[in-house]
């Protein structure tokens, strides 16, 4: 596959504050790619490096297979849709959208053409003479878009577009820009700190945390298999159950330890290596869905919490004193609050997490829901 | 209901005092300068003979001086129309150049990192020292440099002290454009002076009509630095008012005339740039 930017261990410091520590990762043509993160975790400085906005301290970028790093960015063959701010005001939507064609001289009757193109598939038509200032925040994240479209960049750069505009826009707007993305096939590089967004538009994310790119895959694999502890809590909604203990091996059985309390761990004892943290603290990691009410269950606990979520039922089941699970069942069980249940957890779905490293053991060979 | 008449009242009444207060000098101007000699230093304001005398007498010199005499070295013997010229000139050019480099400089300031932060707050010590300190020892460079009774002279020295309120002025301007528009207009393919002059520019057109028109005023009505280096080429209009005296003392009637005539350009030039400045004066405050 072609990559349209490649960035090379790139570093960026603000003061005495790493922005961006050792950054690397490929964008292969005609994908979306998103950068994924909290906020501050530097993948809107990532970002403005590949604009030009920023100049790295160490590293290289890759635009088309050049190295833009030392170039302005209106030599780059990028442009940037932001989060705010994204149109002048002073000028019509028309003159908006021509701006990026008149400041490289082409002849008035193509820029009119091509505005027209642009605004068409962005539904804009009905607005072009309008003043820019005077339209809806959502219409003005379209202009944004459409005076990136019409100069024709190699890569379309987005900063976090959907943020300020209300709920029901952005869900359309992100159809949208997925539809348009797929018609004129461009490259695209999305920043948003918003997971579900990520995981609806991407082809692929990679999941930033304090400067470090810590996992690049496609949603599915962020979602089922994430790497990393850092990973695991950040991405789902509901998020994951954890539970927290000492991993200890007794009689050849492995166990999570917390207290009196005790979780036997065999069937994932047999997915991962877990010599390795023996008799140290760990995390395993299970999402509700993967959980389920189950009379052989290995933990027992009371019901604490029932929400109704259309057609399941999700219980919060305190199993242990500070340890509430999350897992869904259907309507028709019979659950009332404070019944007692025991839970079973699909095996190939639980995880474990060194708690001090944050880091996953590696798989024993057998499949773990790697595709 | 009675007593907000009475509070209405009274708004009216104190903006009265002090439109009367402000327009006093005015309307004295205007009567002295129809007022004929013998009526300059009675106290009654309308004249009881009105006359356009002044008005005529400002552009006949060799007539003024018939009338009225010599007196000294002072002596008018150019009518009132190349001082207005001269005035003109170098008013407009030192409010274009002020205005253009104090943009610039603001921009700068603005965007990029002066070194250190007394480096902007320097500019204002022109402004702080009393100009009669530093112009004696500018007549003298100047007088070696050729500079006095020129153009060229009065504007340098006129723009380089007034720079420093186009700075001021439009650096709060400059500070309230996003500087995201900047890197959009970049990004898609400006240059960076193209930057500054097709999105920055415009945006602050408000700010540089406010400046402008602070510079041209400042300008239009400085008399110091003008009488020092002026003297019959570049005599500017304030200089020229100063002239008017004869054997017989100030002749306030032609001054009187001549500042009507004089005050008449920057009141025409303020009523048709009205719109602008409201917009700049109300700026920043309707950015949401």
């Amino acid at each position: 596959m072609n990559a349209d930017v490649v960035v090379e261990s790139v570093s960026k410091r603000f003061g005495d504050v790493v922005a961006v520590d050792g950054v690397s990762f490929d964008v292969y043509r005609g994908e979306i790619f998103t950068l994924l993160g909290p906020s501050g975790c530097g993948k809107t400085t990532t970002l403005r490096i590949i604009a030009g906005l920023e100049r790295p301290d160490r590293g290289r970028v890759y635009i088309g297979g050049k190295d833009v790093t030392d170039l302005p960015p209106q030599k780059r063959d990028v442009c940037l849709v932001f989060q705010e701010y994204a149109v002048f005001p002073h000028m019509s939507v028309y003159e908006n959208i021509a701006f990026g064609l008149k400041i490289r001289r082409i002849s008035p009757s193509d820029v009119g053409k091509r505005v027209s193109e642009v605004a068409e598939v962005l539904e804009l038509t009905e607005h072009l003479e309008k003043r820019a200032g005077r339209v809806g925040l959502s219409e003005q994240q379209k202009i944004a878009l459409a005076r990136c479209m019409v100069v024709e960049p190699r890569v379309l750069l987005l900063d976090e577009p959907l943020t300020l505009v209300d709920a029901r826009t952005r869900e359309k707007m992100r159809r949208e820009l997925r539809e348009i993305q797929r018609k004129i096939g461009i490259t695209m590089l999305y920043v948003t700190h918003d997971q579900l967004e990520a995981l609806m538009l991407s082809d692929r994310i990679a999941v930033m945390s304090k400067g470090k790119l810590v996992q690049v895959g496609t949603p599915i694999e962020i979602y089922d298999n994430p790497q990393s502890l850092f990973v695991a809590q950040f991405i789902g909604s509901p998020t994951m159950n954890f539970i927290e203990g000492v991993l200890r091996k007794y009689g050849g059985s492995f166990i999570l330890e917390s207290g009196n309390f005790r979780i036997p761990l065999d069937d994932v004892a047999k997915l991962y290596n877990l010599e390795n943290l023996m008799d140290r603290e760990v995390v395993i990691g299970f999402r509700p869905e993967d959980g389920s009410i189950d009379a052989k269950g290995a933990v027992e606990g009371s019901v604490e919490v029932i929400e109704v979520v259309g057609d399941r039922l999700a219980l919060h089941v305190r199993v242990f004193r500070d340890v509430v699970l999350k897992v869904y069942t259907t309507i028709y069980d019979d659950v009332v609050i404070g019944s007692k249940v025991r839970l079973s957890v699909n095996p190939n779905k639980v995880h474990v997490f060194d708690k001090i490293s944050g880091r996953k053991p590696l798989p024993t060979g057998v499949g773990h829901g790697i595709p | 209901m009675e007593f907000r008449i009475v509070t209405k009242a009274l708004k009216y009444i104190v903006i009265g005092v002090f439109a009367l207060w402000t327009l006093i000098p005015l309307a004295w101007i205007v009567s002295l300068a129809f007022k004929s000699y013998a009526e300059w230093r009675v106290s009654y304001f309308v004249p009881k003979n009105p006359t356009t005398d002044n008005f005529v007498l400002l552009f006949k010199p060799e007539e003024l001086l018939g009338r009225y005499g010599v007196m000294g070295a002072t002596a008018i013997i150019e009518p009132a129309t190349k001082p207005l010229i001269n005035s003109l000139i170098v008013t407009a050019a030192t409010t274009f150049l002020a205005v253009f480099i104090g943009f610039f400089t603001a921009y700068g300031a603005s965007r990029y990192r002066a070194p250190g932060p007394f480096t902007l707050f320097f500019t204002l010590l022109t402004r702080m020292l009393p100009p009669a300190i530093f112009i004696t020892p500018i007549m003298v460079y100047y007088s070696n440099l050729g500079l006095l009774d020129t153009y060229f002279g009065l504007v340098f020295l006129y723009s380089a002290v007034t720079v420093t309120y186009a700075i001021w002025i439009l650096k709060g301007f400059i500070d309230a454009v996003p500087v995201e528009w900047e890197e959009a207009a970049m990004l898609e393919g400006a240059t960076p002076i193209k930057v500054v002059f097709k999105v920055v520019l415009p945006l602050v057109r408000p700010g540089l009509v406010v400046a402008g028109l602070f510079i041209f005023l400042l300008t239009w009505s400085e008399l110091l630095f003008a009488l020092v280096l002026t003297n019959i080429s570049a005599v500017t209009l304030p200089v020229h008012i100063s002239k008017y005296v004869g054997a017989v003392g100030q002749l306030f009637g032609p001054q009187a005339a001549l500042a009507l005539i004089g005050s008449i350009i920057p009141v025409a030039i303020g009523y048709a740039i009205q719109k602008h400045l409201v917009t700049g004066f109300t700026f920043g405050m309707v950015r949401g």
